[in-house]
């Protein structure tokens, strides 16, 4: 595992300056983030994008909300299912990699996915493109929703690459590989449950 | 450092004021959306309880008929109502207390029978202000039905007992075998009711008793012999039920509106299989005759229509 220091990384980088720099320039932001303890930072940033994320659904996605029995359970729900999401995928990614024989920190892990998220606060603009009327808007939403998308995994890719000090194409390989076991996962539930259905 | 917090306080303030105003605009625009003349969809089966489930929409239950009326009761805006109705019928009690519901409605109702309104179907419609079907809508079926199942040689098969201690002479009638006498008893019985139909489809459609007892042998009409025998006032859809709607409140401008039930939360519905999950897993688990007989013993001695 590589050597964690105690260093927090408010003391290097705040902030402003970790969310800004995530967007602009992600890569050496990540570097920089890998040196240091950055779980204090990260989980704050990861809670707060989600916060945004969540609040466009609630508001824009009224038909899920009553499924979950009112705004506050909905958020609580889509904030837990998120936050496993990314403890599950960190935690498989972390020891897949490992298994593959390469090194690294997961609190490192952890942090840099959790940031990789922060493009994500854009769907509170992107929630106002669904005003615009007709097929146009729909469009639009639909572009910029998968843009948006490619940008977080793209991240989340790089979060890989920088916490194993791996090349793309293998970061790309332990980025997807735990989706890909998860949906193996659930593929095979659907046919067991086929199969005793049938 | 000092302009990237100068772009984080930006960023912070297009996501705040983008969140704002997205709740301001959905606001404004839920009104707009509602309509005055409310649609109610029933589909499937009339019972007392409905299958429920995540994913189960049809079945007609009284609970669920209740609930969306009060929904339109609730909203000044709408009108009237168009119940579109598609059943082959179901339980006598529960088509009674849905008719009842229908016939003390404040606003004026109409029936748009789909595919089918058939027995309870049709019963449940009598009482609406107006029936609009299709001319090749299936109606009718004035007639009562139930069915018997003695399980005794079943259960010698099993190797079980069932020993059966009633106090009354016919307390026995659901659990042994049917004697001459108590199958004129059940038919007295299913008499009684196919009196209380006719009664209630001559009083809802205003017809002379004698005539609906001349079309109540429990066979069925088309839509547009339904009209001729006055069980129906006009032929066609949901549009035409939507005219016939706005023409009874007054309303000049018709905007038909979909009336449905929230969605229960999830965690309300966690573990309740809609019905044709559940026959599967019966089958799977238990074979065709396990299901085939649970299907008999739902309908044991219960009249339906």
């Amino acid at each position: 595992m590589q050597q964690e220091t105690n260093v927090t990384l408010t003391e290097k980088l705040g902030f402003a300056e970790t969310v800004i720099g995530i967007i602009a320039s992600p890569a050496a932001t990540m570097r920089e983030v890998s040196r240091v303890n950055a779980l204090p930072l990260a989980l704050p940033v990861f809670f707060l994008a989600l916060l945004v994320t969540n609040a466009s659904a609630v508001l824009t996605e009224t038909e899920l909300v009553r499924l979950f029995g009112g705004p506050v359970p909905a958020l609580a729900a889509f904030t837990a299912f998120a936050f496993f999401y990314l403890l599950s995928q960190s935690t498989l990614s972390y020891y897949l990699a490992r298994l593959f024989g390469f090194r690294g920190s997961y609190t490192t892990l952890l942090s840099l996915l959790a940031l990789a998220n922060v493009p994500s606060v854009f769907t509170a603009p992107l929630s106002l493109v669904r005003f615009v009327p007709g097929i146009a808007g729909a469009l639009l939403h639909g572009l910029v929703s998968f843009i948006l998308a490619v940008w977080v995994i793209a991240l989340g890719v790089l979060a890989v690459r920088e916490t194993f000090q791996l090349s793309a194409g293998r970061a790309v390989i332990i980025f997807f590989l735990p989706l890909f076991l998860l949906l193996l996962l659930a593929l095979a539930l659907v046919l067991a449950l086929a199969v005793v259905l049938t | 450092m000092k302009r990237s917090k100068w772009v984080f306080w930006a960023l912070c303030l297009l996501v705040v004021g983008s969140l704002a105003v997205t709740a301001l605009l959905f606001r404004e625009r839920t009104p707009a959306a509602r309509g005055n003349i409310g649609v109610i969809t029933l589909t499937g089966a009339i019972a007392e309880t409905g299958g429920g489930g995540l994913l189960a929409t049809e079945g007609i239950t009284p609970d669920k008929v209740r609930e969306l009326l009060k929904q339109v009761e609730n909203d000044a805006q709408i009108a009237a109502v168009v119940l579109r109705l598609n059943s082959p019928g179901g339980s006598v009690g529960a088509s009674q207390e849905i008719a009842a519901l229908i016939r003390d409605f404040p606003r004026p109702v109409v029936v748009s029978m789909a595919d089918t309104a058939t027995s309870g179907g049709l019963y449940i419609a009598v009482f609406a202000d107006r029936i609009v079907a299709q001319a090749g809508t299936i109606t009718g079926s004035i007639g009562v039905i139930t069915s018997h199942i003695y399980l005794g040689e079943l259960y010698e098969r099993l190797g079980i007992t069932a020993e059966i201690v009633t106090a009354g002479e016919h307390k026995g009638l659901f659990s042994e075998p049917l004697t001459p006498e108590r199958r004129e008893l059940l038919q007295d019985l299913l008499d009684d009711l196919h009196a209380q139909f006719i009664g209630s489809v001559a009083e809802g459609r205003k017809l002379a008793p004698v005539k609906v007892r001349e079309m109540a042998t429990g066979e069925v009409f088309t839509g547009a012999r339904a009209k001729d025998l006055g069980l129906v006032d006009r032929l066609g859809g949901l549009p035409e039920a939507v005219e016939e709607a706005a023409q009874l409140a007054g309303v000049a401008d018709p905007q038909p509106v979909d009336i449905t039930l929230p969605v229960p939360p999830w965690w309300e519905t966690l573990g309740r299989f809609p019905a044709s999950v559940l026959d599967r897993l019966t089958t799977a688990l238990l074979g065709k005759d396990a299901l085939f007989l649970q299907q008999q013993l739902e309908k044991h001695l219960v009249p339906r229509w």
